[in-house]
């Protein structure tokens, strides 16, 4: 029951790493959205709820901490699993985003577009499971 | 009270100081004192007072540790805030760095692993395209870090000795630097050239160079290549221009880099030329650049002992000027502080 292809949303601000995840996701058979800003990507959770959210902690003039904080209040997005990607390498965001409810804490230049396939894969099969 | 007629006083004497005074009444015996009891009452007033002289240093001492305690919390507060300023930077740095690299790795990797095999040339040249600007991108940030902390450690200034300078020359190859960028954003970049040739100044052309190209580059980066504009009932779609400019001022020489761009929040425009500016919160840190443009700009006009400001206004644009002194005012207060000197040294100094 439901759609073939997991649907997966990136919210993340630069359009060459949008552009790369989109090809390697598209290409592993996933339906793959994208928004550039915190406003765009939870009104696309919310009417498109994605299986999963890939979400950047620096977006431009807000804080992925904040998306994510209105994610996990509304209804609609809540249960959606959340994968923190960034850059950034802060204890206290990762430990902020854990208390948030993500289910794991991405550095992007440690991790090849094939093993975050990979990761989502991972997720989405242990949340069927449920 | 009872009275008491003293018999016998002995000094405390410490380091030829008088401190006090053992004084000692009729022995109940009623017994003259002996020498034996001098020879006692001298060790014991001698080990008093050497006991008190030592007591008063041990408070003296104390107080001394106190104070020192005291300047060594204020140092340490100190070299903690330093060390915080010292971490965010480099949390900052190397997330700025980073981002550049993400790509340059994803999608080097995934050319090697095949991904890439059978898609049109067209769209892998998109790929290798990115590779590129993330390249380009990436030795930018490096060099930004590298000057602020050049600065940070060194401060530039000039000196009697620093060349003279056509300021015109410096300008134009910051446009000319700038010209690639320009066009891939699809903006006017305008170099006004002044009429009448213009003084020349003191300065480092590669530090100006920097500084103009920085000034250039934010605007090009905050400026839409299109914008719709209100006119009358109707909108209108105008493009995105930035203009250079320069010119003599009366208080010296005076270049303008003007935008038709986002603009700048009025309480933003302060703290602008902080490091990082507004990056005190993750949420407003440049995700695009070093975040040091300005800082940098600001040391080298600053070395210049010229001044740099902006003016802007939300969803207009912003217009960033730059004032340095004509090299012959510079000139004129050095001479002037040398006549000072020998003015001084005639009536007060060593002849």
């Amino acid at each position: 029951m439901g759609k073939n292809k997991s649907r997966i949303l990136l919210i993340e601000d630069d359009q060459d790493q949008i552009n790369m995840y989109q090809f390697k996701f598209e290409k592993e058979g996933f339906e793959f959205l994208a928004a550039r800003n915190g406003k765009d990507g939870l009104n696309m959770a919310k009417t498109l709820r994605p299986d999963l959210i890939l979400l950047d902690l620096v977006l431009i003039n807000e804080n992925g901490i904040e998306v994510m904080e209105k994610l996990k209040a509304l209804p609609e997005t809540k249960t959606i699993p959340v994968i923190i990607l960034t850059n950034l390498a802060k204890k206290t965001m990762k430990e902020r985003s854990k208390e948030l409810g993500s289910v794991d804490f991405i550095i992007k230049t440690q991790i090849s577009p094939a093993d975050l396939v990979k990761r989502v894969k991972a997720v989405l099969e242990k949340n069927i499971k449920i | 009270m009872k009275r008491i007629e003293a018999s016998l006083c002995l000094p405390l004497i410490i380091k030829n100081k008088l401190i006090g005074i053992i004084v000692l009444g009729e022995k109940i015996s009623k017994d003259a004192y002996t020498k034996e009891d001098f020879d006692l009452l001298a060790t014991l007033s001698n080990q008093a007072s050497v006991a008190i002289e030592n007591a008063s240093l041990y408070n003296n001492m104390e107080e001394i540790v106190d104070s020192q305690t005291k300047d060594i919390k204020d140092k340490n507060i100190r070299l903690e805030k330093l060390l915080k300023v010292q971490s965010e930077f480099l949390d900052i740095s190397s997330h700025q760095l980073r981002t550049p690299v993400s790509v340059i790795k994803g999608v080097t990797t995934m050319m090697l692993e095949g991904d890439m095999d059978n898609l049109p040339k067209e769209k892998k040249n998109k790929f290798l395209q990115a590779i590129a600007d993330k390249s380009v991108k990436l030795e930018n940030i490096i060099n930004d870090i590298l000057s602020a902390s050049e600065f940070d450690s060194a401060k530039f200034a000039i000196k009697a000795n620093t060349p003279q300078i056509p300021i015109e020359k410096v300008i134009e190859d910051a446009v000319k630097s700038s010209k690639l960028e320009a066009e891939q954003r699809n903006i006017d970049l305008i170099w006004q050239k002044p009429l009448k040739p213009l003084p020349e100044i003191r300065g480092e052309s590669r530090y100006l160079e920097q500084a103009v190209g920085n000034l250039i580059s934010n605007a090009l980066k905050y400026t839409p290549s299109t914008k719709m504009v209100k006119e009358a009932r109707a909108q209108r779609e105008i493009k995105g221009v930035v203009k250079v400019e320069v010119s003599k001022d009366k208080d010296g020489i005076l270049v303008k880099v003007s935008d038709n761009g986002i603009g700048i929040p009025q309480d933003e425009v302060k703290k602008l030329f902080a490091k990082f500016a507004r990056a005190s919160n993750a949420t407003a840190m440049y995700t695009d650049g070093s975040g040091l443009g300005l800082f940098i700009v600001k040391e080298i006009i600053d070395g210049h002992k010229g001044k740099v400001w902006v003016e802007s206004e939300i969803d207009k644009g912003s217009t960033f000027y730059i004032l340095l002194p004509v090299a012959g005012k510079v000139d004129a207060i050095g001479s002037i502080i040398k006549e000072e000197v020998k003015v001084y040294n005639r009536y007060y100094g060593k002849k």
